[in-house]
């Protein structure tokens, strides 16, 4: 399996994000603004990671536009936003605040290449990226430290379906979700 | 010449930036009359398809917008690590605009190496006061040509690289174009024809 590797910077703040895609559209409660609207999610376990997961960035990479960035709601490790129109995207970064260091994480992909977790959404649906655990590769003392995030079976798509039930309040986002979860069934 | 977008470019943040500030582009030949005995220039053009967009690059950082719709190109007698590279490495690196002829000095050498160019697509400080940072993120147009240059010549013709790129931005395809008569017309236009313009083509650097 190919592993998705990541990069973080020597000093590392938290990465303001310009130019974002409203946040409060990728909520779940609201009835979606215009049709062919999707939903995207997916899973970082964070437990061997210096901080946990705050935040995480998607970059729509086509069609091209000049506000690109889509933000996620985060809870414990799993993620997701609402009202992602059709395109190809690309996961950009993601961190969180570490208080035992006092230190904002920043983890960046790679900017070249489609990676693993990178969604093509060419009809309406709810998109599982993958879940992943964050794990750090040994360099050395004098080198940049380096990381990846390997695939993981756990939690599943339907565990993490589940949950999205939980926050999905508007008609439309549910009868989304439960045709993907009837077709995980299948 | 593809580059694998798994491929790990873990940097150090300072290092690169090193290196981007060293990089100038008055090392582009104004005058012919200025090129020093042990200099010879390149002419050359690079394309990318799709060109950048303007909102594709967010330089903020003092100094960075001059690499607006520009790319670092890296050229010298020895291959440099476009992926890493290093403090000593930003001798090699021009910066030159995307879709205009090239005029690049360089010391003599018997081969010269194209090792890819460097397209700075962000330079933002973050932070505040004594926590601020400088972020910094690339694209990479892999290189890997080698020219062989003659005692006798001046001014070496090193052809088009056209990059053709996915939406992800890897690339998928690299043409070498040879333009040379017109490279020569706009050469000769520009800087008089004292000075004799060859076409070298290259070969793949091992």
């Amino acid at each position: 399996m190919s592993l998705q590797k990541l990069w973080v910077p020597l000093v590392i703040v938290l990465l303001a994000l310009p130019q974002s895609a409203d946040a409060k559209k990728g909520y779940l409660k609201e009835k979606p603004e215009e049709p062919n609207l999707s939903i995207v999610f997916g899973y970082i376990d964070m437990d061997d990671a210096p901080t946990n997961l705050k935040w995480i960035s998607m970059k729509r990479v086509r069609p091209r536009t000049a506000k690109p960035y889509y933000n996620f709601w985060v809870k414990k490790g799993f993620f997701y936003r609402a009202s992602v129109p059709l395109g190809s995207y690309h996961f950009d970064s993601f961190g969180g605040y570490s208080g035992l260091r006092n230190a904002d994480f920043s983890f960046e992909f790679p900017s070249q290449g489609r990676g693993e977790m990178d969604p093509i959404i060419k009809k309406q649906g709810v998109y599982y990226v993958g879940s992943y655990k964050y794990k750090k590769i040994k360099t050395g003392i004098f080198k940049p430290n380096q990381f990846d995030i390997i695939k993981v079976d756990s939690p599943s798509e339907r565990e993490l379906l589940t949950q999205l039930l939980e926050y999905a309040k508007h008609p439309e986002w549910l009868g989304l979700i439960e045709k993907r979860l009837k077709e995980l069934k299948q | 010449m593809n580059i694998s977008p798994h491929k790990i470019v873990a940097f150090i943040v300072a290092a690169s930036l090193s290196v981007c500030s060293y990089v100038a582009f008055s090392k582009t030949l104004k005058s012919i009359g200025s090129l020093d005995e042990d200099e010879i220039v390149l002419v050359g053009r690079i394309e990318l398809v799709p060109p950048l967009e303007e909102f594709e690059q967010n330089l903020k950082t003092i100094g960075s917008k001059r690499y607006k719709n520009a790319a670092m190109f890296v050229i010298g007698e020895r291959p440099v690590d476009v992926q890493n590279p290093g403090l000593r490495d930003g001798k090699y690196a021009d910066g030159v605009k995307f879709g205009e002829d090239f005029y690049l000095r360089r010391k003599r050498s018997d081969t010269l190496i194209y090792s890819g160019s460097i397209i700075l697509t962000n330079s933002a400080m973050v932070g505040h006061g004594r926590r601020a940072s400088v972020d910094v993120d690339r694209l990479i147009l892999p290189g890997g040509l080698k020219y062989e240059v003659q005692p006798s010549d001046r001014a070496i013709y090193i052809g088009t690289l056209r990059y053709h790129r996915d939406d992800y931005n890897a690339i998928t395809k690299v043409d070498l174009l040879d333009e040379f008569d017109k490279a020569k017309k706009a050469f000769v236009k520009q800087h008089g024809a004292t000075v004799k313009l060859r076409r070298v083509k290259p070969t793949l650097a091992k």
